[in-house]
């Protein structure tokens, strides 16, 4: 349920039940390696029993069921935590891919069974409706009465995309409309309209709809950084970093979409800044830098001027005011008493500096490679930025970024465009192969990094160093829409 | 079921047209659609027509929830179509209601619902939130809510819905389709400086350098930099919780102090000002007390330390007045009838720190509030806070509720000034003894020639509580004046016959002025035979051999000692057990 903090014997069945997803997804994963009888498998099926069956025990069944990007465990929501944000992910889109949407155990089960249900779970087909119906009968087939499999529920235009070509698709309309809306929202202002915040709240929810079900599309047009104007384009950045951070350490929908919200106008009060002093080609002088640095307190102050005070109104409050502050208070406004930042504002000051530096500057004439960044952002954990939250950063960005544009050992240029959720392949996305022609680089096959050559058994591709997209006029965005 | 809704309220008329349909009668699901949506449509009338708590509400949504499951058992989902003005299943119209006003379609419609659907496993609380939504959905502000936001954020497992957004762009967008158009909205030249704000340092070279220095060629190939701890895990997910707690809102208030120190113009000065005002609501109408003092306290320090503008000052001190006025002391006394649960001392810590304008309405409350305990929390707070305005209490000695009056004597006695002495004396002679001894205590508290004098005529009132309640006042403030007239008292044939306790009192009040003066009629008194013989004697001497200890002087001492060598029993006991005490007082273990 949301809204209501999970009782102890709640808690302990999400964990119960993300420690069974871990140990059976992991028995998934081992049955496209390893066959059936292979001493591997065995233990990682007894490891999964250890769970199972007493569970099975003490509550007459063990029922995991998907509604929407959800998983429950006998009837409990499994809740997200940093650790286990990327088993979970993945364990979901292995069965949506699937159509698998209940997997029940009404006895408890031994380990040859087990495997027989994951050898047939992996061996499906992929968008095949009818996936169920298969399984369920090879499991009758087999005896195997006390195993049973149901179809993912869902309502055809429910916003659930088991296409990725239907996700990508949704994610752009959510990312350039958003990128307009904080364009009529930020001019409204300007221009003293009553401002209309209730489109704004829509399309976040979209944002978080699709980041939730799978963050790759947005965090990939989040590469976007010199489109349109800087303060609208960078807005929805913040905001989707934002949001991808906060569903990785479990925050609830609705609290996700107030982040958005959060970091979407998160530099609003830049508006109060005079054109002059933006747009100002030289040197900003001392005077001007103040006008400039003022705008997490305006910002905050305009936002109470728009909104009723509410929940809403607090995080967008918060999050204009402190996005500057830094963790370690270094920053501004100066305080006049010692506050904690708050678990909000640390996240938006993460998606913040990092978009903020992979753009090109005035006196840099590059940007910086998100390598680089990173790197930067581990230096001053625990400084100027959340120590734990960078890890989480870290974590989800991987450490070549969507967009990375890469060297690979076979002297193959490529951008990275998917990451591993798996944490052990983490230097092994997927890379989109660049080739040149007619004076400029194209888009080619989309190579797998985890792929292993057949005969030698070792690994196809290797990343062997970044390079920086500007030096080849390469603007990865393109890449990535 | 309508025979299960009161009937309390006859005007709500739950009839509605429902069309028939051709070749209904003969398709069950159809007909189970249409009395399920009939009965939604009867619950949404309720939820118009009852307040949420009301009993009745529950009973629609109980039926509702039953008649759901009943058809989600069977079908296992249920979706409902929403047109402009029409509600259909299956593309049939079940419900039709041109009255923008109100029809349920079209206040779902509105906002870009199109369909609601209802899984199987449909809970109590998803219905329940349903009817909440649809509830607020009629009072919604158009600017900021729309009921799909709220379905949204409710999170419903076995609800969900289809709506379209598309009425909220006035102008279609451009979405790039293709690398072409996405590079015609490409910005290519350097960004302004503007854009350095958003990182951590304006000097450009500096965060060059630093990076050269200190990032290491691949700082991240090694996993232990980014591998989190269960202890990490763990504390993450407090902190999740701890903001997504409701109670999250009053973290602004840190913000909106820093604000006041900073901001220099006047009218987003206001705007924090007033925002400040609704958190301070909001904390009273939490009953957490708590923080509301500590609002009001760090408004006084923030006055103290800095240097503000006039405006300035004026709009904190307005805003502290507010913290008090009448709006807010009715609510707090709301609070305090109704919770049983609140802190008084936290509430005293909020009162005592409001201004001189609250006195009034403070004083209206006392009038009205009935939980004791609670009133004696504003009497103490008055007496802080009304310190320098008696006269806005006086007038209240007159008031025809004896209880306030008693708390107004009470109250002037605490701030103890003489010239609320003819108003003790009214109060003195109200008709309710109540009133009377708080009077007593009230001269007691202000002192001075006048209020002993009053009390010294209080020595002989016909009620016994208030002669002991006068001599003792009088023991504590009187001095030589008040000892003689109490000296006077002990010394009648009457005292003998008075009650132990009152006796008691005036021998206390006695030793309490500590004169040797009162010495020669206590040694009388001690040492005296009996009147009446053994009895009432052996209870006075006690007393008085106690008032020579607390006298406590060598002259006092002397007769005690005396005492002891006394042939008769009552008297030596008297005498030692008053040594003792004077012992144990001067060598405390
Ligand atoms: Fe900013
Ligand atoms: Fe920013």
């Amino acid at each position: 349920m949301p809204e209501k903090q999970l009782s102890t014997q709640e808690d302990l069945s999400s964990r119960m039940g993300a420690e069974f997803v871990v140990r059976l997804y992991r028995l998934l994963k081992g049955t496209a390696i390893y066959d059936r009888n292979n001493v591997v498998m065995d233990q990682y099926a007894q490891e999964c029993l250890q769970v199972l069956n007493p569970v099975v025990q003490s509550e007459d069944h063990l029922f995991l069921k998907i509604v929407r990007d959800n998983l429950f465990f006998n009837n409990v929501k499994i809740q997200v935590r940093a650790d286990n944000y990327p088993i979970l992910k993945a364990f979901l889109m292995e069965m949506k891919k699937r159509w698998i949407g209940e997997i029940e155990f009404s006895e408890e089960v031994n380990k040859e069974h087990l495997k027989e249900l994951l050898f047939l779970l992996s061996g499906l087909e992929e968008n095949n409706e009818g996936n169920y119906l298969y399984v369920t009968k090879q499991l009758e087939y087999k005896d195997i009465g006390h195993i049973h499999v149901g179809k993912l529920e869902f309502f055809k235009d429910e916003e659930i995309y088991i296409d990725s070509e239907d996700q990508k698709r949704r994610s752009k309309e959510v990312y350039f409309k958003s990128i307009n809306m904080v364009k009529e929202v930020m001019e409204g202002i300007k221009s003293q309209k009553v401002v209309n915040i209730r489109k704004a709240k829509r399309l976040m929810q979209n944002a978080v709809n699709a980041i939730m079900q799978d963050d790759s599309a947005l965090l990939g047009l989040a590469n976007i950084k010199n489109y349109d104007e800087y303060t609208f384009n960078h807005s929805v950045n913040v905001a989707i970093y934002a949001i991808a951070i906060g569903q990785r350490i479990g925050i609830p929908k609705k609290h996700l979409s107030h982040l958005g919200m959060a970091g979407l106008f998160h530099d609003i009060g830049k508006t109060r800044v005079p054109k002059e002093i933006l747009n100002k080609a030289g040197k900003l002088n001392a005077e001007e830098w103040e006008v400039i640095r003022a705008h997490p307190v305006v910002g905050a102050e305009m936002v109470m001027r728009m909104k009723e005070w509410g929940e809403l109104s607090t995080r967008m409050i918060t999050g204009a005011f402190e996005h500057h502050l830094r963790y370690d208070l270094s920053g501004y406004p100066r305080l006049t008493r010692k506050k904690k930042v708050s678990l909000f504002g640390r996240i938006i000051t993460l998606a913040d500096f990092y978009d903020a530096l992979g753009r090109p500057r005035v006196y840099n004439r590059f940007p910086y490679v998100s390598e680089k960044i990173l790197g930067l952002m581990m230096e001053r954990s625990g400084k100027d930025f959340d120590a734990i939250l960078v890890k989480v950063f870290v974590n989800m960005i991987g450490i070549f970024p969507l967009g990375t544009l890469v060297l690979l050992n076979t002297n193959e240029m490529g951008i990275v465009v998917q990451i591993q959720e798996e944490a052990d392949l983490i230097d092994r996305p997927k890379v989109a192969l660049l080739f040149y022609k007619e004076g400029q680089y194209r888009k080619g096959k989309v190579a797998d990094l985890t792929e292993k050559d057949e005969t030698t058994g070792e690994y196809k591709w290797k990343i062997v160093k970044t390079l920086d997209p500007n030096e080849y006029s390469i603007n990865v965005a393109e890449y990535l829409i | 079921m309508p025979e299960e809704i009161s009937p309390e309220k006859k005007s709500l008329d739950l009839t509605e047209e429902m069309p028939l349909i051709e070749g209904m009668d003969t398709d069950e699901e159809l007909l189970l659609a249409r009395d399920l949506t009939s009965f939604f449509l009867k619950t949404f009338k309720a939820i118009r027509f009852y307040p949420p708590d009301n009993p009745t509400i529950k009973g629609f949504r109980d039926q509702l929830l039953k008649k759901s499951q009943y058809f989600l058992n069977k079908y296992n989902s249920f979706t409902l179509q929403i047109g402009e003005f029409t509600l259909s299943f299956k593309d049939r119209i079940l419900y039709e209601n041109r009255d923008t006003k109100s029809s349920l379609g079209f206040l779902l419609y509105k906002d870009g619902l199109r369909e609601l659907r209802f899984a199987k496993g449909l809970e109590e609380w998803e219905v329940q939130g349903l009817m909440d939504v649809i509830r607020g959905g009629e009072h919604v502000n158009q600017m900021e809510d729309d009921l799909v936001t709220m379905i949204w954020e409710r999170d419903f497992v076995h609800i969900s819905y289809l709506a379209t957004d598309e009425f909220l762009d006035e102008n279609p967008i451009l979405i790039p389709e293709n690398v072409d158009q996405f590079r015609s909205k490409l910005v290519f030249k350097p960004l302004a400086y503007n854009v350095q704000v958003d990182l951590l340092e304006e000097e450009e070279p500096d965060l060059e350098k630093m990076l050269s220095q200190t990032v290491r060629e691949t700082p991240l190939r090694d996993r232990s930099v980014y591998f989190l701890t269960p202890e990490e895990v763990d504390h993450l997910r407090n902190e999740v919780e701890g903001e997504i707690d409701p109670a999250f809102v009053f973290n602004v208030i840190d913000i909106l102090f820093e604000v006041l120190t900073l901001e220099q113009e006047q009218e987003p000065y206001q705007d924090a000002v007033n925002l400040l005002l609704k958190m301070l609501d909001g904390l009273l109408t939490l009953g957490d007390f708590q923080r509301a003092s500590e609002l009001l306290k760090r408004l006084y320090i923030l006055v103290k330390t800095y240097e503000l503008k006039d405006w300035q000052a004026k709009a904190i001190h307005q805003l502290i007045e507010s913290g008090g006025d009448e709006v807010r002391i009715e609510r707090i006394g709301k609070i305090l009838e109704r919770e049983a649960e609140i802190r008084l001392e936290n509430v005293n810590e909020y009162l005592i720190l409001l201004q001189q304008s609250s006195v009034k309405p403070l004083i209206k409350l006392l009038g009205e509030l009935k939980n004791s305990k609670a009133r004696r929390v504003i009497c103490d707070a008055l007496s802080e806070i009304g310190k320098n305005v008696i006269e806005l209490f006086t007038p209240f000695i007159d008031d025809r509720r004896w209880y306030l009056v008693r708390n107004i004597a009470y109250i002037l006695g605490r701030i103890g000034k003489e010239k609320a002495l003819p108003y003790i004396q009214k109060a003195f002679n109200h008709d309710e003894l109540r009133v009377r001894r708080e009077a007593v205590q009230a001269l007691g508290l202000i002192g001075g020639p006048k209020a002993v004098s009053l009390l010294i005529k209080a020595l002989i009132d016909k009620d016994a509580r208030i002669r002991a309640m006068s001599a003792i006042n009088l023991g504590r403030i009187g001095k030589n004046v008040g000892l003689f007239a109490l000296l006077e008292v002990v010394q009648s044939k009457d005292f003998q016959k008075k009650e132990p306790a009152e006796m008691k009192a005036f021998l206390d009040a006695i030793g309490m002025v500590g004169s040797n003066e009162a010495l020669p009629v206590l040694q009388q008194m001690i040492e005296r035979k009996s009147l009446f013989g053994i009895g009432k004697k052996d209870e006075t001497r006690p007393g008085v051999a106690n008032a020579l200890a607390m006298i406590g002087t060598p002259e006092a001492r002397a007769i005690l000692e005396k005492g002891i060598n006394s042939k008769e029993e009552s008297i030596r006991n008297a005498c030692q057990q008053a040594l003792r005490m004077i012992s144990s007082r001067e060598s405390p273990v």
